[in-house]
């Protein structure tokens, strides 16, 4: 393939504290090509949000701090460049939306304002053009009537709708990267439904890449084509999606798809459980940071953190044990 | 299991809050200044040898002259004693206003609070209505009449201060009412006495207690506000605000007549703003185990 | 069969809305909406439906929590909704509930050992905290008893959701509620929680009423399901029948809104998934008729003017006046 939209490489990303120091990102890599849907999942405090939030510039620094890494974006470091031209990457090439619209959007003016805003600062036409295209985008996502409610307020809306809202204004820009935080983590399933289907739907059409961040593998499983698999603050799995839920390679991806209780395959079961509760990044594990809850620990994995390799083409894995020749069989 | 050895040692709620006031060098810094204020209010007094309203042969004589160690006012008495007496006499009312206060606002903002429904709207609405009520212009009429007594004085003060304690205790009671470990002791079977003194009370008190700390400074400067408005303690009481107040004709030519009884008018209350400020920090939850 | 332990009939609570400088009262919302059903002995009932549908106001009304606005709630032979204050709270022993936040629903001023202890104490079973069947309770819900004298906050939420479920079951209730017990965990912890339920329902034989949005967990514990929309069960049967067979087109498309953690499933799914449109209508002014019909694509005149009753349909009960079969 061509060169990559977006390269993350071995990127660490620390937060000063009152507690001591944070270690949200410890060496994170992920790459991303023109067009492709990637999921990036992980339990809470996992370290998607600051991964994401890095790639636009949006973690507040201080605390933050970049101790290494490089966030490529069509090979320019967005890591050394400057704020202005920062922004203008920000909402134009990459925008992004949030688990809660309401954070992101402004109560004080409509919809349809907000959105013609947003092209207007990043393309020279006119505000009526920019309404008409507004109004265009509003139809894409779903929205009923959209050349009414452009002109309603954030809080005439409902969730739902405040998300279809934010996802017209983020693809308002033709944007070449979408990233979306958790965007229907707060929403009812029939809703989250609706709003996965308008968020593949819009972004095939127009042939944006999409970051999908989630904490549900359901989620991913729907609508990605890659995945990456995040785990005390890195990417401890990736692969495309159907061979990661086959055969997920790494013991934590393993035994998360095992943990979760399936509707489709109902049983009375005990489920299978990994034990202990996620890592603190304050104080994280020396070697694999996973060590003190796998069942496949051995005593190097307490000492030496795993390299993230090629395990087999287009398949990574961070663990020790994945070369031993026998242990794939085990997690089969 | 692995993930309880990164547990901390656990300390008792209280214990944690002193090791973290403790650890707090400017709300120290408040309580030693505040300690200090109190001990020389105390002895001042006996050390200076000078009675509060003994009028000297020295008018208006400069710090450490002739035996007068912050100097004299105009009608020549030892600005040393009246300040120690004034530190005494702020303090007091000052305390006396917050305990009554105190007393209301939990009585009623907790009956408001707890019951919520109409005994809420009847103590908030009477409040609202409370507030508007001009109380310096009464305090004029009350003077008058009444002359200007101790006691009128703190009634003064209580009438213009309980309401915002009671607002406090109001609002802190709400709050931790409505959150669900206080639902789930209702759901074990508490009883409500139990609920109040081991679930609300507990947990709505220490926002309280830091109110407890600006109130009591706030009195203070309340106190010498209404002296130099001529609605609080008249001469010869010796209070901070009747001092200061006195000392406007000459501010000129002897500034330190001002300057003494304001500069521990200011040490006073910042002292104990300080103090306040560490507790508030110290009791917040949120900052539990944060060094 | 025998008498329920938890029968359920009609059930009903509105909330007022209430505006102004007085408080006035401009209108209500109806939260739970005649509700009506049994929970056997031994058995999970679980309860699902979206956001703001009325599930968790439904548990907190069994458990007297709140007070219905009408409607019969007969528990263990007695007959709830008429106990006075008093006798409600001695009943509590044998009904107890398990909150979604674990964080907010411990007292952060007291120690895990008191917090477990509190039912005993309130009940008169033991007289302090050092009751030996405390540390037992501790130890059973899988926390180490040397934690007892430890703050909540020093816990994670899977090890604070122990603690909950450890003072719900200490009084060894009959019924236990839980409301969403693993929504606000972590992926890999709620495994843990749903497999403790399972012990301990197998070592102690309560009954569960299980509440939660999530159908995948839903599925997982419960023998029977109820289904509720907009303040009312919409349909209510055992898992299988529930799952492999529903009736009601909003069961249908909740459980087809479901994304499968399985990629290839999706992709056939996706192209016969039944997306809903639309959101669910505010309580406080619910569409006439069946109230599901907004959202209805099999909605008729009569869906309108007539309010589908719950009725048997197979081994379910159903609220639909043109059922899928
Ligand atoms: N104390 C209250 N006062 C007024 N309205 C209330 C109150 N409690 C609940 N409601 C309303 O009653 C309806 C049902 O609420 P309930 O909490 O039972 O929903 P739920 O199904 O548990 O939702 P969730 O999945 O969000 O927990 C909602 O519209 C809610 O806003
Ligand atoms: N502004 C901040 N200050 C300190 N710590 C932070 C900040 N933002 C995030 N963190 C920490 O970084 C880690 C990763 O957070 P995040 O990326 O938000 O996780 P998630 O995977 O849930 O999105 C967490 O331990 C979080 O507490
Ligand atoms: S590196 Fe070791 S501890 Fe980490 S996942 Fe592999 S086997 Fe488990
Ligand atoms: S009664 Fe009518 S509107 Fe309601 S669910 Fe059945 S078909 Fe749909
Ligand atoms: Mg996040
Ligand atoms: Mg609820």
């Amino acid at each position: 393939m061509s060169q990559p939209l977006l390269h993350i490489d071995d990127l660490y990303v620390h937060f000063n504290t009152s507690d001591g120091v944070v270690q949200a990102i410890n060496g994170a890599s992920l790459t991303l090509n023109p067009g492709e849907i990637v999921g990036l999942v992980g339990e809470s405090g996992s370290g998607k949000s600051v991964t994401a939030m890095s790639i636009l510039g949006l973690v507040p620094k201080p605390p933050a701090i970049y101790p290494k890494g490089r966030i490529l974006w069509k090979g320019i470091d967005l890591l050394t460049t400057p704020d202005r031209e920062l922004r203008e990457i920000r909402g134009g090439e990459i925008s992004m939306i949030f688990q809660d619209p309401m954070t992101s959007l402004n109560p004080v003016y409509t919809i349809g304002h907000q959105i013609s805003e947003m092209i207007r600062v990043h393309s020279r036409i006119s505000a009526k053009t920019a309404k008409l295209r507004s109004i265009e985008m509003l139809d894409l996502v779903g929205m009923p009537n959209p050349a009414q409610r452009i002109d309603d307020y954030p809080h005439q809306f409902s969730g739902g709708m405040r998300q279809r809202a934010m996802i017209a204004m983020a693809l308002s820009c033709s944007p070449e990267l979408l990233i979306a935080d958790e965007p229907t983590t707060a929403l009812d399933v029939t809703i989250q439904a609706q709003i996965l289907e308008i968020l593949e739907k819009s972004a095939r059409e127009l042939n944006v890449s999409v970051l999908l961040i989630t904490h549900d593998l359901g989620v991913v499983a729907g609508i990605c084509d890659r995945v990456a698999v995040m785990y005390g603050g890195r990417i401890v799995e990736e692969a495309p999606v159907d061979d990661l839920f086959e055969r997920p390679l790494m013991p934590y991806t393993w035994g998360l798809m095992r943990s979760i209780p399936q509707m489709d395959k109902v049983s009375t079961k005990r489920l299978y459980t990994i034990p202990g509760s996620p890592p603190v990044m304050s104080r994280p594990p020396k070697g694999c940071a996973f060590a003190p809850r796998c069942e496949f620990v051995i005593d190097r994995c307490h000492t030496e953190v795993p390299q993230l390799i090629e395990y087999a083409p287009h398949r990574m894995v961070r663990c020790h044990r994945v070369s031993e020749p026998d242990f794939i069989a085990v997690l089969a | 299991m692995s993930e309880f050895e990164q547990i901390p040692q656990s300390l008792s709620y209280w214990q944690d809050v002193r090791a973290r006031f403790f650890a707090n060098k400017i709300s120290i810094l408040g309580l030693v200044m505040l300690v200090l204020l109190i001990f020389i209010g105390i002895i001042g007094p006996f050390i200076s040898g000078w009675k509060y309203d003994e009028l000297g042969p020295d008018i208006l004589s400069a710090p450490f002259q002739k035996g007068h160690w912050f100097g004299t006012d105009d009608l020549g008495r030892d600005l040393f004693t009246r300040v120690t007496y004034g530190i005494r006499l702020s303090l007091t009312v000052a305390i006396i206003v917050t305990i009554i206060s105190v007393f209301v606002g939990v009585t009623l903002g907790g009956l408001a609070g707890y019951f919520g429904g109409w005994i809420d709207t009847l103590i908030s609405r009477f409040i609202d209505t409370w507030q508007v009520i001009p109380f310096v212009l009464i305090g004029f009429a009350i003077i008058t009449v009444f002359g200007s007594s101790f006691w009128v004085i703190v009634a003064a003060l209580v009438f213009t201060g309980w309401y915002s304690t009671t607002r406090l205790f109001r609002a802190s009671v709400m709050q931790v009412k409505s959150l669900e470990y206080v639902e789930a002791a209702r759901a074990t079977g508490a009883t409500t006495k139990r609920i109040i003194l081991r679930h609300i009370g507990p947990n709505a008190i220490p926002p309280i207690i830091v109110v407890l700390a600006f109130s009591v400074a706030g009195a203070i400067l309340s106190e010498s506000v209404y002296a130099f408005l001529g609605v609080g303690f008249r001469e010869p009481t010796p209070s901070l605000g009747v001092m200061i107040s006195g000392s406007r004709n000459f501010l000129t030519e002897k500034p330190f007549v001002f300057f003494i009884p304001g500069s521990v008018l200011v040490l006073l209350t910042l002292s104990i703003v300080l103090i306040g400020d560490g507790l508030r920090d110290a009791l917040d939850p949120k900052l539990r185990g944060v060094k | 069969m025998s008498e329920p332990l938890l029968k359920v009939v009609n059930l009903e609570k509105k909330f007022p809305i209430q505006r102004g400088f007085l408080k006035r009262t401009v209108g209500q919302i109806h939260a739970v909406d005649g509700v009506s059903f049994e929970i056997g002995h031994g058995e999970t009932l679980g309860l699902v439906g979206e956001s703001g549908c009325g599930k968790s106001t439904t548990a907190r009304l069994i458990l007297r929590l709140l007070d219905p606005t009408s409607g019969e709630i007969f528990f263990n032979g007695k007959e709830i909704h008429t106990l006075s204050r008093q006798e409600i709270r001695k009943e509590r022993k044998d009904m107890q509930i398990v909150f979604q936040d674990p964080y907010a629903s411990l007292n952060p001023r007291m120690t895990i050992r008191q917090i477990v202890a509190e039912p005993l104490i309130v009940h008169g079973l033991a007289n302090d905290d050092a009751d030996p069947a405390v540390d037992e309770m501790i130890e059973l819900c899988g926390l180490s008893r040397e934690f007892g004298n430890r703050y909540p906050h020093e816990f994670s939420g899977g090890q604070r959701q122990r603690v909950g479920i450890a003072r719900a079951l200490i009084t060894r209730p009959k019924l236990v509620v839980l409301d969403e017990p693993v929504s606000a965990l972590d992926v890999s912890v709620q495994a843990q929680i749903l497999n403790l339920l399972d012990d301990l329902r197998e070592k102690f034989d309560f009954s569960y009423l299980f509440v939660a949005h999530d159908l995948s967990v839903v599925s997982h514990i419960s023998t029977r399901v109820a289904v509720m929309y907009l303040g009312k069960i919409v349909e209510i049967g055992s898992r299988e029948e529930i799952f492999d067979n529903p009736h009601h087109p909003y069961t249908k498309a909740l459980i087809s809104a479901v994304p499968l953690a399985n990629p290839k499933q999706e992709r056939i799914r996706k192209t016969t998934r039944i997306v809903l449109t639309g959101d669910v209508p505010s309580p406080a002014n619910p569409p006439s008729g069946c109230r599901f019909r907004t959202r209805c694509w099999k909605a008729q005149e009569v869906c309108a003017t007539s309010e589908p009753a719950l009725l048997k349909i197979g081994n379910s009960y159903v609220a639909c006046h043109f059922p899928e079969m």
